[in-house]
């Protein structure tokens, strides 16, 4: 589309001819106020809010409805003012009018912090002064849905709850009823907002009006703080913001992405953070004992050593045995070890030794244990498919695929059964995240648990998996570290670290390097194993993995970027196609 | 100072979005389903037939309850909360059973010059109800509405019956004795039928000469004014009238 | 003066019936009509210079050539037949009277645009109007004027008779689009604009029923034959539908142009009980007031009418006598604007029930000298910034009243009571 060059409180923007004023003015950093405009729903019109002064034009224009087009005369592009005297005095003007009718609820609204009124209102001064007539009565504290509260009383009428409804996912449970100023935001007797998707309504809703039942009165907002992130709850991989406080996660809210999830996510997605908070595995544990991590890591590092016939690290009783060292290439190393006494470090066997991964771990931590199973692990089995049961997808983000990293478990080569290996049984088995004991899963292969020596856990939970094991070890989950997935686009999306660790828990990578350490302290001269950052591990990932060569992971941004270097043909089912040629992607 | 009620006041308004029900899933009858489905040809998209619908569903169940919202949402193929804002949003359609009789009286500017006021306390009085309300005998419900466009006939009283929905008719100019004797004829004639009152008078033409005498004249409202005039018959209403 | 374009078959036998139409000499403009290419016609009413009468009095013509001939999509016609303007009951004379001349009158605007289907939205409170307009769509239905190929002139036209639901906004065009296609009746913003995307996606005209029925007439008679009515710049005739206190109340056309007095004094015999005009709202209630001297000195048209401060609007005269209270009267209408406030936009939804509420205070004595500002600065923020102009439709009334009237407004305050008014009124006892 053609562009225009518009000019907007003195400074001058290029954009597109069809972009509105209020999108325009963003790009220059300037906010035209504004309640019922929503990218993600158009224009609507209503509020009056986003009125702005057009010279030569005598009337107040609305900046959503203005397109930059519609500036261009026979004699210029028309300059628009936000901020000039006039302007101040319309938006003035609608806020007294919003007031007129509006409870003064605010110390004890729960949207007090994020609300577009009182934000508003801050900016323009105060004048409630002769609003002296009564006001209306609506309704308060109805539960209009499962999950979302009304308060009808400070709805400013914007629509955009109904419009979501009508236009995202087409259930139309709200509706504006009556007219003038009894209007009110309803649903149907009997229809309830209880679509997939409801709690969208709570983040657009400008004021508080709308709120989320289970997050009200839980925190005030401006207490939380906001870190990029990704959902976890399906293999979309939905932008978002986690939002914590004190080293808690309080809620999810959807980050535009417009090539993953637009504007929204669905209501499950925002209660994926739970684990996050609660049952935490926070200390190692032994057979269900907690013990101090130093134990742990020389418990978990010796049988590690026993398992792969290795004896030249740790022993039992923590102390490191030998401090010589050798340049021993144990990457790869498949001959037959168990050479007894042999300081140096020698030759290590993986047969008898396998690690069970998931799709809900991080790309890092998948690539860590691959490396992990290769060069600690004497060459062990790696393999790993997601047990959860699929969930319902549908039409708007929902995939069936519960997990966050299906596809970059694929790409690393890693997605196949277990069984195989796992009926065999032998002396150490890995599992990295992920409950394939609980309840909801349980796949038919984990009845060879028992035939295993001893069991590792590597989880961020207290769960089945980590009371059947032999060894819990804490790592943390993805509001504790950075980190990336690949969603089922097979796009690569980064999370950020929003959180200190919980206890004792650590980066899976760095908990298999520091295993690794004390399993063979003569590791870090030579071939040093393991990254000291994520950045180190990236350049690793990216020079050794082909699905992923020449990805900059510090250039990803907030939207993550499809990887389209990857090698010729897909490993996920159904994504790639037989050509080889780039996945088809999701419009 | 005179009492001054608050809007914050009306119960109604937190009824504001009460639905009421019938008590089970209604139908329409063959007659009206056939309307129907010929009013599906008149539009290009069956949503336009919502207002029509709900016409024909007020003539046939008398009001718009939330099971007849269901019925209309399913043949048009709205959700039932966008006919609810429809329902909500025209005031014809009633939420709630009304009166055999419906009496609409305006009181907008023309009628309120010329005595609607006097003429509502006087229809208050005889009825025995409010604004809003329905005599016990469920035979009249008393509203006022907004200018009808016959201000000519000023104050102008809209008597609709409610099961027929189609045969209003305009009577005016009243006064208050215009008022009560209308009242006492329509129970005359509502009583003589118990099927649904056939109309007012002959539907002739909008307007119904007014029953009434000249008598008690309100202080606001001309003693000069033209009286028994309609808007079709004898008398000046029309620039064809003689003058 | 009276002249009887618009009114020439009220007074016939059952001029209703397609019968008497046809004896009058109806429906044989039309034909005339379809002799004429497309753009000819248009051309024709543009020369009439036949403006807009449902209020804003646009140039009825070149709102015409906005309608783009080639469309993917269907064009429409909506006939506004909602009449709800208080004080306007023209509209509802033409319907009951004449209501063929509205179905040629559509005819002839549909050959012009290249329209296949009209729809007429009548108000949902219309009786008589109601069942006289679909009668007559059926006898001329039956009759070959509507339907496939019109009278065997190749020329398709369905007519649908449409019953709204009872909403003052659904006249504004608009939201009349939106009440038709089965929604709340809530205006759209614009653009777009309907003869670009109106009803149901395609372009739309929308005129009022006296413009429509204005069409048979001059394409029988020429534009010139209709310049020789009205002034220069308002051509024509107009329905004047008059109301309140005077002798005669009821419906006159007239020449645009016409001294007001001519038309109070001479047509409607006056003020009654031989009382004096106060105040007169020249153009329906959403129009500014007129003091009774400024009424007597203004020329009935839309320049004249707008140079006295006011509009012609629909042509609803509201006579007020001298022993009419002012705050009482602006306190009825605002009463109407905020029970008709469609409720989307903030200015109008909020500002009509606070310019109502007070108003009824100031009536009701309980009113501050400082009501008045508010008053007039409320209007301020409502007019020109809402989606349609009701918002400019309340706010008018209430900033001329107070203007015009503040003397009696500060009496209200002064005397803590309606000084003129001996009983209350219901609405301001009863509750909104
Ligand atoms: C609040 C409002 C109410 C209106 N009501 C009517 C009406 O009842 N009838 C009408 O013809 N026009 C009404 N109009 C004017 C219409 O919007 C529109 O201008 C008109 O129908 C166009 O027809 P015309 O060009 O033939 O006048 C109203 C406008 C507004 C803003
Ligand atoms: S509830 Fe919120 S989103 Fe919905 S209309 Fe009201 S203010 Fe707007
Ligand atoms: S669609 Fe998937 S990724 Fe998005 S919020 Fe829901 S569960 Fe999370
Ligand atoms: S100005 Fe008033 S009536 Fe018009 S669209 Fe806005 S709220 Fe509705
Ligand atoms: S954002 Fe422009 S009117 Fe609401
Ligand atoms: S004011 Fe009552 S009919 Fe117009």
């Amino acid at each position: 589309m053609a562009e225009v060059t518009i000019q907007i409180d003195g400074r001058e923007v290029t954009v597109d001819a069809g972009m509105n004023l209020i999108e325009a003015a963003r790009r220059l950093g300037i906010m035209i106020p504004h309640f019922c405009y929503h990218p993600g729903l158009g224009v609507d019109g209503n509020c009056r809010m986003c009125l702005v002064e057009i010279e030569g034009q005598p009337k107040p224009a609305i900046a959503c409805n203005t397109f930059a087009r519609d500036l261009k005369t026979k004699d210029g592009v028309r300059p628009v003012h936000t901020v000039s005297p006039k302007v101040k005095e319309w938006q003035r003007a609608v806020l007294e009018f919003l007031f007129l009718n509006h409870p003064l609820d605010c110390p004890i609204c729960d949207q007090s912090g994020e609300c577009f009124l009182q934000d508003y209102y801050m900016a323009n001064g105060q004048y409630v002064s002769r609003l002296d007539t009564p006001k209306l009565h609506k309704r308060k504290v109805v539960d209009i849905g499962p999950r979302v509260k009304l308060d009808a009383e400070r709805c400013v009428l914007c629509g955009r709850c109904v419009r979501f409804c009508d236009a995202v996912t087409g259930t139309g449970e709200l509706s504006i009823v009556n007219r003038g100023n009894r209007s009110e935001i309803t649903s149907f007797p009997g229809l309830p907002l209880a679509n997939d998707y409801s709690l969208n309504t709570v983040d657009i809703c400008p004021v508080g009006a709308l709120t989320g039942s289970e997050f009200r009165f839980r925190k005030r907002v401006w207490l939380l703080s906001s870190t990029q992130s990704i959902c976890t709850g399906c293999a979309r991989g939905c932008n978002i913001y986690l939002e914590h406080a004190e080293g808690l996660a309080y809620r999810y809210r959807p980050r535009e992405n417009m090539e993953v999830n637009t504007y929204w996510m669905c209501d499950a997605g925002r209660q994926t953070f739970q684990p996050l908070n609660e049952e935490r595995l926070e200390v190692p544990e032994e057979r269900g004992k907690e013990i101090p991590i130093f134990e742990a890591l020389t418990r978990a590092a010796q049988w590690v050593n026993e398992a792969t016939g290795f004896t030249g690290g740790a022993t039992e009783g923590g102390r490191f045995a030998g401090g010589s060292v050798t340049g021993g290439n144990s990457a790869g190393g498949n001959s037959a070890g168990g050479l007894s006494g042999c300081a140096a470090g020698g030759e290590r066997d993986g047969s008898r030794v396998l690690v069970i991964l998931s799709p809900v771990s991080s790309q890092e931590t998948l690539f860590a244990a691959k490396r992990f199973a290769a060069e600690i692990l004497g060459g062990a089995g790696v393999a790993g498919i997601g047990t959860r049961p699929p969930g319902v997808e549908d039409k708007i983000l929902r995939k069936a695929d519960p997990y966050p990293n299906t596809a970059g478990l694929a790409l690393l080569g890693l997605a196949r059964d277990p069984e195989p290996e796992l009926a065999k049984g032998g002396r150490l088995l890995v599992i990295v995240e992920d409950d394939p004991l609980g309840e909801r899963q349980r796949p038919a292969w984990m009845q060879h648990l028992a035939g295993w020596e001893r069991v590792i856990y590597l989880g961020v939970n207290r769960n089945a998996t980590s009371a059947a094991a032999h060894l819990a070890l804490p790592v943390t989950p993805h509001s504790e570290c950075d980190g990336t997935y690949v969603n089922f686009q097979e796009r690569l999306q980064r999370f950020r670290k929003a959180i200190t660790p919980r206890g004792d828990a650590l980066w899976a990578p760095e908990l298999f390097r520091r295993i690794a350490v004390a399993a063979d302290p003569g590791i870090h001269a030579g071939r040093p194993f393991g990254w000291l950052s994520f950045n180190a591990l990236w350049k690793d990932l990216a020079a050794s993995e082909p699905a992923f060569a020449g990805t900059e992971v510090a250039k990803l941004g907030g939207v993550g970027q499809t990887l389209v270097t990857r090698a010729a043909g897909s490993a996920i089912d159904g994504v790639g196609d037989a050509a080889g040629g780039p996945a088809p992607r999701e419009a | 100072m005179q009492p001054f009620a608050t809007p914050a006041e009306d119960p109604a308004l937190r009824e504001a979005c009460r639905l009421e029900s019938m008590g089970g899933p209604v139908a329409f009858s063959a007659a009206g389903q056939a309307e129907l489905e010929r009013l599906f040809t008149r539009y290009p998209t069956r949503e336009a037939v919502v207002v029509p619908a709900l016409w024909i569903a007020q003539r046939e169940f008398g009001w718009i309850s939330a099971e007849v919202i269901t019925l209309v949402s399913g043949l048009c193929g709205v959700a039932p909360s966008h006919v609810y804002g429809v329902v909500s949003f025209y005031t014809m359609f009633h939420r709630r059973p009304r009166g055999r009789i419906h009496l609409q009286l305006c009181t907008n500017l023309s009628c309120q010059l010329r005595g609607a006021e006097h003429v509502l306390n006087c229809l208050r009085e005889k009825l025995g109800i409010e604004l809003g309300g329905t005599t016990a005998d469920g035979l009249f419900s008393l509203d006022e509405v907004e200018c009808l466009a016959a201000c000519e006939l000023a104050p102008v009283l809209q008597v609709t019956e409610t099961r027929r929905a189609e045969n209003d008719s305009l009577v005016g100019p009243l006064d208050g004795e215009a008022a009560r004797i209308l009242i006492d004829e329509l129970r005359v004639q509502a009583e003589a039928s118990p099927a649904p009152v056939a109309s007012v008078g002959p539907v002739a033409d909008s307007a119904h000469r007014c029953p009434g005498v000249p008598g008690d004249m309100p202080t606001n409202m001309s003693s000069g004014g033209v009286r028994g005039v309609t808007s079709g018959g004898p008398g000046r209403a029309s620039s064809g009238g003689a003058h | 003066m009276e002249v009887k374009l618009l009114t020439r078959n009220f007074d016939r036998p059952e001029s209703w019936t397609l019968d008497a139409y046809e004896k009058a000499g109806g429906y044989r403009a039309w034909k005339t009509a379809f002799a004429l290419e497309p753009e000819a016609l248009i051309q024709l009413v543009k020369d009439s210079g036949l403006r807009g009468r449902g209020g804003a009095g646009f140039p009825t013509g070149l709102k015409w050539s906005f309608v783009p001939k080639e469309s993917s999509s269907p064009k429409y016609l909506c006939v506004n037949a909602d009449e709800s303007e208080p004080g306007t009951f023209k509209d509802r004379y033409l319907l009951e009277k004449d209501p063929h001349a509205v179905i040629e009158g559509i005819l002839i605007c549909c050959w012009a645009v290249g329209i296949h289907h009209a729809y007429i939205y009548v108000r949902g409170e219309f009786g008589l109007p109601l069942f006289r307009l679909r009668d007559a769509v059926r006898e001329a239905y039956a009759k070959g004027y509507l339907g496939h190929d019109v009278d065997g002139h190749g020329f398709d036209l369905e007519v649908t008779v449409h019953r709204g639901g009872g909403a003052y906004i659904c006249g504004e065009e608009t939201g009349l689009i939106e009440s038709l296609e089965g929604k709340k009746g809530q205006p759209r913003i614009k653009p777009p604009f309907p003869a670009v995307k109106g009803a149901f996606g395609g372009p739309t005209v929308v005129n009022n029923v006296e413009t429509i029925t204005t069409l048979p007439w001059i394409v029988e008679h020429g534009a010139a034959e209709y310049r020789k009515f009205g002034t220069e710049k308002s051509p024509g005739t107009k329905l004047f539908s008059v109301s309140g206190h005077v002798v005669r109340p009821g419906v006159y056309e007239i020449p645009l142009g016409l001294p007001c007095k001519e038309l109070v004094y001479d047509l409607c015999g006056g003020i009654s009980g031989g009382r004096t005009m106060k105040a007169n709202i020249p153009g329906g209630s959403s129009v500014p007031v007129l003091t009774g001297a400024e009424a007597e000195a203004v020329n009935l048209d839309y320049e004249s009418l707008a140079a006295a401060g006011t509009m012609l609007g629909s042509g609803g005269m509201i006579v007020l006598d001298d022993e009419t209270c002012m705050v009482w009267t602006l306190a009825v209408l605002e009463k109407f604007y905020a029970h008709e406030s469609c409720g989307q936009c903030t200015p109008c939804r909020e500002g009509t029930g606070w310019l109502r509420d007070l108003v009824y205070r100031l009536e009701a004595g309980g009113g501050k000298s400082c009501d008045l500002e508010t008053i007039l600065s409320i209007t301020r923020n409502m007019m020109g910034t809402t989606i349609c102009v009701l918002a400019d439709a309340a706010a008018m009334p209430a900033a001329s009243f107070v203007q015009k009237f503040r003397g009696e407004f500060e009496a209200h305050v002064g005397a803590g009571h309606c000084p003129m008014r001996r009983r209350p009124a219901h609405f301001l006892t009863a509750a909104h």
